[in-house]
Formats: C-alpha cells, sequence, structure tokens
C-alpha cells in the first residue's frame, strides 16, 4: 500500500550528497556565457543602440540588440502566454527598470559583462506610472500602444481585449451575482475599506537559468522551468519552428514558487545561441531576478453589507492587480477576484478585477496565485465588520462560511463537506482562544489573537502520462510534471504504485524531456498531484487491461476471471496460478506494455464570473496568537496554527513540507517582505541583504498544523494553501491588540510603531479637546 | 593576475592556476566541479555557497581562492566520502528536511560544525546556530528535529572516541 505512505523523497540520496544536478551545473562542450544589459529608466523610447565596440572586444562570440529581431522574418519579435506584449530585448521602448536591452554570449561571464559597458544606448526618457489607479486615469502614461498580439484564445480574452488596446488595461475580470443595491439596501450594517498588499519576490535560491544549443535547425534548452511545454509553445513561435523541433529538458528546480512559469530569458538564450552558433547559459545573478519576476502588488477596495446577526448579505469589490510592464499570467491572475467575498455565502456580489499595466517588473504567478491579495482584504475586512457588528471574529465566520451545497461567487455549490467548522475550530483552540482575541496587556507589550479562512481553487489544465510496464515488471512513467522540491516525483510514484501494484523502489517517473514526455501544461496551481496523479492512474489502468489480455489469451482463462495482486495476475478462485508480470510480458513478445492516460480537469466563467470557477476548492483557516511590543513595534507570532482539508493524503512527510513552507511564505509576507521601488523607479533592495526572507529565527514559536484528510480518494493540492491565511490572521491579531486596523502589509515594526503613535496623538488630541469643552 | 596555489580539497591536494581577485565559490565550481556549492545571494547571507576552511565554515562566495591556499577545504562531498551516508545526512533523509534542497549542503556542513561545538544542542541552539542558512522552502521544522536526531545518534560515538 503506497498511498499514505510517510517515504523520504525518491531522490534523497542525490538531495544530501550534492549530486542532485540541476541546470545550473550543466556544462557543454564550446559552451558560452551570457549576461544582459538592463534599462537604466523606468519608461524610455529607445533612440540608438550601437554594439559594435562589444561584438568587436576579444572572446565576445554574439551580441544581441533589436537588429537582430526586428524586420526578420525567422523571428516573431514578441512572446507571452495571453498576450505577446514583450520582447527578448527592447524594440522601441523601455518599460522597467531592468528591462533587457541587449545581450553578450563571450568565452566566459566576465568577458561578456565587460562587452556590455561598451554597448551605447540613445534613451529618450518618458513619464513613468507606478501605482494602479494612477496608471488608468485619462492622461497616464501608456506603456503598450496599439494592436495587440493575443496568444490565448480564451473567449473572454477575445471578447473583451479590443477595448483594452492603447490603455493600461492588461485585462478586466467581472463577476455579477444576485443584486447588488438590493443587497446593500438590506443591509443592517454597511463596512467599506481599502487594504494594499506590495510586490514581493519569489526567491527561489536557484535563479533562473538556461542552456540554449541548436543542431541542425532545431533548438534545444536545458531550463529551470515550470511549464516546459509552455517554454516549447512560445519558442516555437518565436523562433518559427514547429513545435517538434524545439525541446525542453528540466531536470530538476532549486525552487520556483511561481517565478519559472512564464518564459523570461529563454528568448534571449535561444537568439544567442543561434547568432553565436555555440550553446550559450545564461544564468541570473540574485539582484537581476527581482528585475525578472515578481509577485503581484494589489489594491482592494471592498464594501461588504451584513444583517445586525451578522448574515453576509452584499459584497462589493474593486481588485486592482499590479501587472508590471508587461501581462505574463495577469489575465488569469485576476480572475481570483471570484474569491474577494472569501469563503462565504453571499447572494450578491459585484466584483471588477483589474490587471494595470505599470513601469515596475512584470508580476508573474507566486504561490497562492491571486488569492493572498484578496484574503489579506476579505479577512480583515471580516473583522472589522465583526467589531462594527459587536460579533466574535471567530463567531462572524461560522455563521457564514461556504458548507456542502452552498453557492460560491461563481454560482456553483460546494461539491464537497468542506469542513470549515472544524479547521476554524482546530486552529483558534491551538492559539487559546477560548481565552478571547484580547488584547491582554503586560507593560508595554500587548498580546492578541487574530483567525482567518480562505479558499482556493485549482486550475484546470490538461495533463497526459505514458506508463510502461518494462519486461522485468519494473514501470517507467513519462511525465512533463516538473520535480521543484515540491516531491512530485515521490508522490506521483506513490500513485502509480498504488494503481500498478509495483513496489515504489521499481517505479521511475521522469523528468520533462518534450522530445518525448507528454503535454502537460505546468507544474503549478496545485494541481500536479491531482491532475498528473489522474493521467497516470489511466496510463496504468491501460496498463493493466492489455496486461489482463495477455495474461488471458496466455493461462487461457477469460479477463473477467483474472485479477491484478502484488505484481502477479492471478485466476480469482486460484490464487495459486499467479503469474508475476515478468512472466506474462517475455513471452508475450512485445517488448514492453505501453498505456497512455490523459486528464483535463473542467472550469469555466462566463462574462459574469459565472459557472465553474474551479475542479475542486481548497480550503483553509489560520489562527494566531502575536505579542507587540508597544515601545518598538515590532511584531512576534507567539503562536501559530494553520489548518487545511485536503482530501486524501499521499505522503504526509511531503505534506507538512507543502503546508509549513506556505506557511512561511505567509510569515515573510505579513511582516516584512516587500520590494521597494524610488519615486523613479529604481529597485532599492533588489538583493538578499536588504530584502529579507525567514531564517530559522523568524518561524514561529509555537507553529503547528492541521492537515485533515476523508475518506474519498479526491486529492487536493495543497503548496499554496496554506499561505494566504497567514497575513489576514497576523493583521487581524496586531489590529486587536494595539486597537487601530491596518490596512497595508508587511507588518514592520515602522508601520506598526507609526499606528500606535497616531493613535495615541489622537488619544491626546481628544483628552485635550475634552479638558477644553465645557 | 594570474597565481599558482595549492589547495587541499575534500584530503586532495591539487596545484592550480587562479586569478588573484577569483573567489573560492568560483574555483570549487569551475575547476574542482564541486557542484554541490552554490552561489544564491552573492553576499555571505544565505549560506548555499557553505564550505568549511579548516574545520570552520565560510561562505565560500566570500572568500578567495588565494586566501585558502595551503588550508584544507571541504564540500559536503566529503561527509559521505566513504560511499554511505554521514550520519546527519542519515537524519535529514529520514526527517524529510529538504524540499529542493539547494541549500542542503550548506544546512549539512553548518550542522557538522554545530554538533562539533556543541554535541547536545537545545532546539533553540540550533535555531541560532543555522540562523545563517535560508530556506526558502521553509524546511526549518524538519531540518530542527533531524539536526537534534544526528545529534543524538552521534553523542555515543563522541563518547566513545574520548
Amino acid at each position: 500500500m503506497a498511498l499514505g505512505q510517510r517515504i523520504p523523497m525518491v531522490d534523497a540520496m542525490a538531495r544530501v550528497t550534492g549530486a542532485m544536478g540541476f541546470v545550473l551545473d550543466m556544462e557543454l562542450p564550446g559552451m558560452l556565457h551570457a549576461r544582459i544589459l538592463r534599462s537604466p529608466h523606468a519608461h524610455a523610447r529607445v533612440i540608438r543602440v550601437d554594439a559594435s565596440r562589444a561584438a568587436a572586444l576579444a572572446g565576445v562570440r554574439a551580441v544581441l540588440t533589436r537588429d537582430d529581431i526586428l524586420g526578420r522574418d525567422d523571428v516573431f519579435p514578441t512572446f507571452g502566454l495571453f498576450i505577446r506584449d514583450q520582447a527578448p530585448v527592447a524594440l522601441d521602448k523601455v518599460r522597467h527598470v531592468g528591462d533587457p536591452v541587449a545581450a553578450v554570449a563571450a568565452v566566459d561571464e566576465a568577458t561578456a559583462e565587460a562587452a556590455l559597458a561598451l554597448i551605447e544606448v540613445d534613451y529618450e526618457p518618458l513619464p513613468a506610472v507606478f501605482d494602479v489607479e494612477e496608471a488608468l486615469r485619462p492622461g497616464a502614461p501608456i506603456l503598450h500602444d496599439g494592436a495587440r498580439s493575443l496568444s490565448s484564445r480564451r473567449p473572454d480574452i477575445l471578447a473583451r481585449q479590443p477595448g483594452f488596446e492603447g490603455s493600461n488595461v492588461i485585462h478586466l475580470f467581472s463577476q455579477r451575482r444576485g443584486d447588488i443595491e438590493a443587497g446593500f439596501a438590506e443591509a443592517d450594517e454597511i463596512v467599506e475599506n481599502v487594504f494594499s498588499c506590495p510586490p514581493v519576490q519569489h526567491v527561489a535560491m536557484e535563479p533562473h537559468v538556461c542552456v540554449a544549443q541548436w543542431q541542425d535547425g532545431r533548438l534545444t534548452l536545458w531550463d529551470s522551468t515550470q511549464a516546459p511545454n509552455w517554454v516549447q509553445t512560445e519558442l516555437a513561435n518565436l523562433c518559427r519552428l514547429p513545435t517538434s523541433d524545439v525541446r525542453v529538458i528540466v531536470p530538476t528546480l532549486g525552487g520556483a514558487y511561481g517565478a519559472k512559469i512564464d518564459p523570461s530569458i529563454e528568448p534571449i538564450c535561444a537568439l544567442l545561441a543561434s547568432k553565436a552558433g555555440r550553446p550559450v547559459r545564461l544564468a541570473l545573478h540574485r539582484d537581476e531576478e527581482f528585475f525578472t519576476h515578481t509577485k503581484h502588488g494589489a489594491r482592494v477596495r471592498i464594501r461588504t453589507g451584513a444583517k445586525r446577526d451578522g448574515t453576509l448579505v452584499a459584497h462589493e469589490a474593486t481588485c486592482w492587480y499590479n501587472g508590471g510592464a508587461y501581462a505574463k499570467e495577469t489575465p488569469e491572475k485576476i480572475t481570483r477576484g471570484y474569491a474577494s467575498m472569501g469563503p462565504y455565502r453571499v447572494p450578491n456580489v459585484w466584483v471588477d478585477s483589474y490587471g494595470v499595466y505599470t513601469n515596475v517588473t512584470p508580476s508573474a504567478a507566486f504561490r497562492g496565485f491571486g488569492i493572498p491579495q484578496v484574503s489579506w482584504a476579505h479577512e480583515s475586512q471580516m473583522d472589522c465588520l465583526a467589531d462594527a457588528l459587536g460579533i466574535d471574529p471567530l463567531e462572524l465566520r461560522l455563521r457564514n462560511v461556504l458548507n456542502e451545497g452552498d453557492l460560491f461567487s461563481t454560482g456553483e455549490p460546494m461539491r464537497e463537506n468542506m469542513h470549515y467548522q472544524e479547521l476554524l475550530a482546530a486552529a483558534t483552540e491551538r492559539v487559546g482562544w477560548e481565552g478571547g482575541p484580547g488584547p491582554f496587556r503586560e507593560g508595554s507589550r500587548v498580546r492578541a489573537r487574530g483567525v482567518a479562512a480562505i479558499i482556493k481553487g485549482m486550475s484546470a489544465f490538461p495533463s497526459s502520462s505514458i506508463a510502461k510496464l518494462n519486461a522485468d515488471g519494473s514501470m517507467n512513467v513519462l511525465t512533463g510534471s516538473v520535480e521543484m522540491g515540491q516531491g512530485a516525483l515521490t508522490a506521483l510514484a506513490q500513485i502509480v504504485s498504488d494503481e500498478s501494484t509495483v513496489p515504489v523502489s521499481r517505479v521511475r517517473i521522469s523528468t520533462p524531456d518534450t522530445a518525448m514526455t507528454p503535454w502537460d501544461q505546468m507544474s503549478a496551481a496545485s494541481r500536479t498531484t491531482n491532475n498528473m496523479g489522474k493521467a497516470m492512474r489511466a496510463a496504468v489502468v491501460d496498463v493493466k487491461k492489455q496486461l489482463l489480455e495477455l495474461a488471458s489469451r496466455q493461462m487461457e482463462i477469460a479477463v473477467e476471471d483474472l485479477e491484478i495482486v502484488a505484481g502477479t495476475v492471478r485466476p480469482k478462485d486460484a490464487p495459486d496460478r499467479a503469474l508475476p508480470f515478468p512472466a506474462i510480458v517475455g513471452p508475450a513478445r512485445v517488448g514492453n506494455i505501453l498505456g497512455r492516460g490523459t486528464y483535463q480537469a473542467v472550469s469555466h466563467l462566463d462574462l459574469d464570473g459565472q459557472g465553474i470557477g474551479s475542479p475542486q476548492w481548497h480550503p483553509a483557516a489560520c489562527a494566531v496568537e502575536v505579542e507587540v511590543d508597544e515601545e518598538t513595534g515590532r511584531v512576534r507570532i507567539t503562536r501559530m496554527h494553520v489548518a487545511l482539508y485536503v482530501g486524501r493524503m499521499i505522503n504526509p512527510l511531503q505534506c507538512e513540507l507543502q503546508v509549513e513552507g506556505a506557511a512561511l511564505f505567509g510569515v515573510g509576507q505579513a511582516l516584512f517582505e516587500e520590494i521597494l521601488w524610488d519615486e523613479s523607479g529604481q529597485l532599492i533592495n533588489a538583493n538578499l541583504s536588504d530584502y529579507q526572507i525567514p531564517s530559522f529565527l523568524d518561524v514561529p514559536a509555537g507553529m503547528s498544523e492541521t492537515i485533515m484528510e476523508s475518506e474519498t480518494d479526491e486529492v487536493h493540492g495543497l503548496g499554496e494553501t496554506g499561505l494566504a491565511t497567514v497575513a489576514p490572521a497576523v493583521g487581524n491579531a496586531v489590529s486587536r491588540a494595539i486597537g487601530v486596523r491596518l490596512h497595508d502589509i508587511p507588518l514592520t515594526p515602522e508601520r506598526v510603531l507609526r499606528a500606535i503613535r497616531e493613535r495615541d496623538a489622537a488619544t491626546e488630541a481628544a483628552a485635550a479637546a475634552g479638558r477644553t469643552s465645557p | 593576475m594570474t597565481e599558482l596555489l595549492q589547495l587541499t580539497v575534500n584530503g586532495r591536494s591539487q596545484a592550480l592556476a587562479a586569478e588573484s581577485d577569483q573567489t573560492l565559490l568560483d574555483v570549487l565550481r569551475n575547476h574542482f566541479k564541486l557542484f554541490s556549492v552554490r552561489e544564491a545571494c552573492g553576499l555571505g547571507v544565505c549560506g548555499s555557497c557553505t564550505v568549511s576552511l579548516d574545520g570552520r565554515q565560510v561562505s565560500s562566495c566570500l572568500v578567495l581562492a588565494l586566501q585558502a591556499a595551503g588550508r584544507e577545504v571541504e564540500t559536503v562531498e566529503a561527509l559521505s566520502d566513504d560511499g554511505s551516508l554521514h550520519p546527519i545526512q542519515q537524519a535529514f533523509v529520514e526527517h524529510g528536511a529538504f524540499q529542493c534542497s539547494f541549500c542542503t549542503p550548506g544546512f549539512l556542513l553548518a550542522t557538522r560544525e554545530l554538533l562539533t561545538d556543541d554535541p547536545d544542542p537545545t532546539p533553540d541552539a540550533v535555531r541560532h546556530y543555522l540562523a545563517g542558512n535560508l530556506c526558502r522552502c521553509g524546511s526549518y521544522l524538519k531540518i530542527e528535529a533531524a539536526v537534534l536526531d544526528a545529534a543524538a545518534r552521534l553523542r555515543p560515538q563522541t563518547t566513545e572516541q574520548a
């Protein structure tokens, strides 16, 4: 029984001996090294690019500029998963500080770096815009002019996109359900707030890295990507090749968290290798990660109407996701506006969720995919509403959470037991909620508790797999799913073992090589274990069907009278006549048995955001206890408990790692992670000294989790879910501790101290007013 | 300027030519092909490029190759030199003390030094000692459990040697 086993990762030996083999370690004969020249301006017209001196430098083999792209019929000038708005290097304009302008391939990195200084570029600076609402005002600088090249055929993109050309709207997702005016008319209490969260960086310890090689006009990339098939498709379009002539190989990733889905450096690497006629390696330095992809900063205006007993009756929200300079996955990300009211029953809903171009680093997918932005808003809002109604914040949530059969904002019913009552109970019990949320003051230190609940979906994309049962009874399974530390290879091997009865030690799951492995959209969106797991089960079922037919012929027993047990086929009525798999595959003279499986989950939302938002919904809750030092503003999380309902666990050890890791991402975002720009758009903390990520000392002292299972076979992804619960739970606790509502994260000591001082100044002013008035 | 130097890496001594501004990290990766030594920050704050220099851990991105001349350099490959896992590695495997494992070699070397300095560390001591190694995947709770378990496994052995 392979399911539910706490086995170490199947490649654990390589991981602890340093022998893992990342793309970073790839070396090819004659391989060159590349560096990128980046824009110093947030927004500028590129007047002149002269790379002749760089090209003449000893050791330089190729320089890539817009001259290698414009006017060429063998290069499509732009790429992008929904809108092709990004060029490998700048064509007419640069749109953010760090935007690639040119690139050099040379015999070593130092030479390539030296050559960058010899490239002459003349810019005409243009007004820049960094704020989402300013970018939508009339007269704002426009980042992308003219007609848009659409790469997605999604109906809402085709229907809405023409209207956004010439504006900074990347895309708009709208939701209309019930009667919003009637809803507010019915409400006894209406609360309105604006909440914001900043862009943050993924900081995968392994930077983006790619090695490109051309042979006979065909392109091979060894790439640190979560989406090998998407890179293949985009590079085929860019290089005007059939998909079959682009091969993307992915060994394993040193972390990704969403940063490595959208193509970014691959086009530069491929075009340099083509021009140089030699393999090229492009590995980003840490600061360049901050110029490549970030999480969407966001602002959410939220208005909620409730009856006196706490029943929610109306939800109105406008979300602005800052997409930065290029569209990337923003058109998909903004649909998460559908969760802007949280995991609650609300009959009347009005949501507009914008993706907006601004002159900052392009935003990409980031663990949680749009949910943390709205959860910070809706869970802070729930506490504001609870206070306005005089209801305990936990109680208000319990009265409104979605149960099985309740309708979500998308109009679809919850299709399974969501367990919110148990999750909220588990989380709050562990932080001492029976004593109430607080505050509890001891001198300058104040303790308080906060709670939050969220709902997250899983993206529905196709996954395919091919299973091979070898003549010795071992199995190879081909997949495009990427191992990036989440334990995909291990969980998938356990699933294949469960379905095939072949032990995990004799199951080998492949890593992606698009020349051989079938399509998988991406390893992201909490979908691999579920979607690829189901594709693999289907492939193994296909193998088993053929195996039984071969055994039936060999044993002269009808298929329906045979069964598969522990690596053997046996007659149901004569277990002693069992034949091990090799005794069937070998004599059949088929070499191996090939099975194939495809899984395609379904989701579809119409232009009113109604339909099926996700094939399954993932519930989670978090409760924390914090201690705020009112003299320093410092917040310490003294207890924290995250609770998830996950269907069935494949490997509890890997599940715990994923849940704890996601929770720590939440801690970083709640308390200190934030990318900062100055007024000209220059990043001021693009390094791991000024931009800090959680260390051992940031792990909350009493951190624990509940991973709730059910008896069903349904498997939920869980790599992201917990993240979105943490910041609002912390924010609610801190706000309760200091008695001031905080609307923006991170809750740095400076921000908390400022709130405390404003509170004290207001109290003093009120007291003074009281003294002077009669 | 190119200089000739003698480096002892994982017990084997080798002469090589290095630039005077070349880091130990660069030489270990590009000359010795020891890819367990990984750059993630380039500032000495993340611990991914941790190696042992005369028995003390250093960030090899901040050490010049010339500074390591004539000294003993050890990378994580030294831990399993005899083909079997070191008890610390074994504990990391059993406790699942990693996810992407990019940072793992650094954690293993830092843990070895911790357990040499303090064979019976408290959980708090583990957290403080390993605070200079960053794991973005956030495997810290499992790392803590693995380190405490490795300490327990190593203690009887240490007593025997003493």
